[in-house]
């Protein structure tokens, strides 16, 4: 094993995006968008970086982009607020950290990883999380920098009705959004990153995977690091970040074969919609999903990719 | 004092309960009727039913409690034990068994779960539950609620009449509210003993920070039950008030499904306790399981693997309770005692320190 291969892969969620729908304009937007996240995250590997800053990296980016359901582009809760979820995880260390119902922090991630590095604890949620960045003077946003027009639109269509809806729903399907990193860098050390907005007008303070170690996001220097999209509580019910590293540790699959049973078997069993992207210390990348399409991406030394269609 | 009041009342409510269902022991065997689908699986005799119990693990050593704190602590055990055993014997669910069970834990104030829970750093109790059905996989979970009697009725609650897995905060306490369920002035939680060791720890905190290490006594106080039940269905649920003097919203295990609380027919079903950060970076309770449908291992060997060489060598200390689908039950904790027993049909046990097994 060549100790200098590194990669990076990252998602802006998965769901029914049809081609159909889709503008030449608006696919284009995407794709850059990705690109702009998959490079960013990549310099940071390329220059020697740490997986956990390149997981970081990648995931401020997708966060500043009004396109993704996470950070700015966060979708609205019943209340019309942005309550956002984010978390972050080191698989040399398995330190974590984890930010839950979080409002008007402009990169959750970060705040995650401010958990990961300097707090006892790996989940804080709401106000409690708020009082614990005191010390660290991050970024703050207004609500208006939140207010993104089409996710007004999204929201205004089922407000105050008892539904909710996940990122990219078509009719009674409900989809996800979400975005999500996984880098190995020089020095063979694994990290995942993983943000949310959660579900448009969710309420009772419902949490997803999202901020949930071993839920969807995990990583192992031992096995692979994972971050997940999709229908949440399928997934907190799979226990799906962690499972594909179990199939890879206890029964020997490899990266690619332990992401598609938990995702293309064990997450649909379940009657739970979604995808994965992972990679493993060797640098292998898998990133499958069960729905219609997922914003992808990957990079390393050989291939460089986006995409979003199955 | 405050405390052996306390203990007086359990000690009553206890004797009472044990005089209303007068029982006997018969060892009761079924056949497991394994279901058409699994037709291949070999049968085993499992008995009708099984539970297991934890209500904390931590620096629990014989020469800090009195006979009589012991006393009252294991008939307390034996009382929930006992609780969960009537719905099982009589033919009930795993999931019955497991609330009710819970809710007796909950409801006397020895232990740190619903009333009796640790006051947070700000002097409130926060409460954390969650729930598993290891038949359909489904689950519910709380996180941070102060008002609802108990927590983990909330969590099942959330499991069978939401969409949703994992509600916290005043939003669970909405859900739980519409969902008609008890709701309590946030005194009602409060002990005197639990607001002292409030006042202790923040006496000797220097400045931030968790303060465990100052708090041996109340350190893991966490309730939990797993339940076989003659259908063969495993349920496993966990309850806590979390940690004494804890800050910024933290939330430990106990309401995250595959790290405090786990349940699968497949395998097994797990309640943990213990230090919550490190069962959540281990994904504890999944990872027993995991280990058995993946190796092979059996629960004890799947248990001792994750709590007395992974969580040792990370140095996280706690334990957890679990049950397979035959029956066979595991209490595996890496600290000095942990609050424990379980019941099957003519077996019953209850343990508070490490040396003590069953016969």
């Amino acid at each position: 094993m060549s100790k200098e291969k590194f990669g990076i892969a990252i998602h802006g969620g998965a769901g029914t995006i049809l081609r159909s729908k889709m503008t030449a304009e608006k696919e284009q937007a995407y794709r850059s968008a990705l690109e702009i996240a998959l490079d960013a995250g990549y310099a940071v590997l390329a220059k020697g970086g740490t997986s956990l800053a390149a997981v970081e990296c990648a995931v401020i980016k997708l966060e500043n982009c009004p396109l993704f359901n996470a950070g700015r582009g966060s979708v609205f809760n019943a209340k019309g607020e942005h309550e956002m979820d984010a978390s972050i995880m080191d698989g040399k260390t398995l330190h974590a950290g984890a930010v839950a119902a979080v409002r008007n922090f402009k990169n959750p991630i970060t705040l995650a990883h401010k958990v990961l590095l300097h707090s006892d604890h790996v989940l804080l949620m709401g106000e409690g999380a708020m009082e614990f960045a005191k010390p660290y003077a991050l970024d703050m946003e207004s609500d208006e920098y939140f207010h993104v027009d089409h996710r007004y639109a999204q929201w205004q269509k089922i407000k105050g009705s008892d539904s909710f809806q996940l990122d990219h729903a078509k009719e009674d399907k409900k989809y996800l959004g979400t975005v999500g990193a996984v880098a190995l860098d020089m020095d063979g050390n694994l990290a995942a990153a993983t943000s949310t907005g959660g579900m448009t007008n969710k309420k009772f303070g419902r949490i997803g995977d999202s901020p949930l170690i071993g839920l969807g996001n995990y990583a192992n220097n031992k096995t692979c690091a994972v971050s997940c999209t999709g229908s949440g509580e399928y997934i907190m019910r799979g226990v799906t970040a962690y499972d594909i590293s179990c199939l890879m540790e206890y029964k020997g699959l490899s990266l690619d074969e332990a992401a598609n049973e938990s995702v293309m078997k064990r997450l649909l069993d379940l009657g739970g919609d979604g995808g994965v992207i992972a990679i493993d210390a060797q640098g292998n990348i898998s990133m499958p999903f069960n729905c219609d399409g997922m914003y992808r991406g990957m990079r390393n030394q050989e291939r460089r990719e986006v995409s979003i269609y199955g | 004092m405050e405390l052996r009041n306390l203990l007086l009342i359990c000690f009553l409510i206890t004797v009472l309960s044990s005089c209303s269902s007068q029982k006997t022991l018969q060892p009761t065997l079924v056949k497991s009727e394994t279901s058409s689908v699994n037709k291949q699986k070999t049968k085993v005799d499992r008995p009708m039913y099984a539970m297991v119990i934890h209500a904390g693990a931590g620096t629990i050593l014989k020469e800090n409690i009195t006979e009589e704190e012991e006393y009252y602590y294991k008939r307390a055990l034996y009382a929930a034990l006992q609780s969960g055993e009537v719905i099982l014997e009589n033919g009930g669910t795993a999931l019955n068994a497991v609330e009710i069970t819970i809710k007796y834990l909950e409801d006397i104030p020895l232990f740190n779960a619903g009333k009796g829970a640790v006051f947070t750093n700000a002097g409130i109790n926060e409460l954390d539950a969650s729930i598993m059905d290891g038949n359909t996989l489904n689950a519910g979970a709380v996180g941070g609620v102060t008002n609802i009697k108990n927590p983990i009725s909330a969590a099942i609650e959330v499991m069978k009449n939401s969409n949703h897995v994992m509600l916290v905060g005043k939003g669970a306490e909405e859900f739980a509210a519409k969902q008609g369920l008890e709701l309590v002035e946030p005194d009602y939680f409060k002990t005197d003993a639990r607001w002292e060791s409030l006042q202790n720890a923040k006496a000797k905190e220097k400045d931030t920070g968790a303060i465990l290490e100052d708090n041996p006594d109340w350190k893991f106080g966490t309730v939990g039950c797993v339940a076989l039940d003659q259908f063969g269905n495993i349920v496993a649920g966990t309850s806590t008030g979390g940690m004494t003097n804890k800050r910024y919203n933290r939330i430990g295990d106990s309401p995250i499904i595959g790290a405090g609380t786990y349940a699968n027919n497949e395998t097994c079903g797990v309640s943990c306790t213990g230090h919550g950060e490190y069962f959540i970076r281990y994904t504890v309770a999944h990872d027993v399981s995991a280990i058995m449908e993946y190796t092979g291992a059996s629960l004890e060997e799947a248990s001792q693997q994750v709590v007395m060489e992974k969580l040792v060598k990370a140095k996280g200390s706690g334990g957890l309770v679990a049950l397979d689908k035959d029956g066979n039950i595991s209490m595996t904790f890496n600290t000095p005692g942990m609050y424990r027993g379980y019941v099957k049909p003519g077996e019953r046990f209850v343990a508070i320190y490490k040396e003590e097994s069953p016969e």
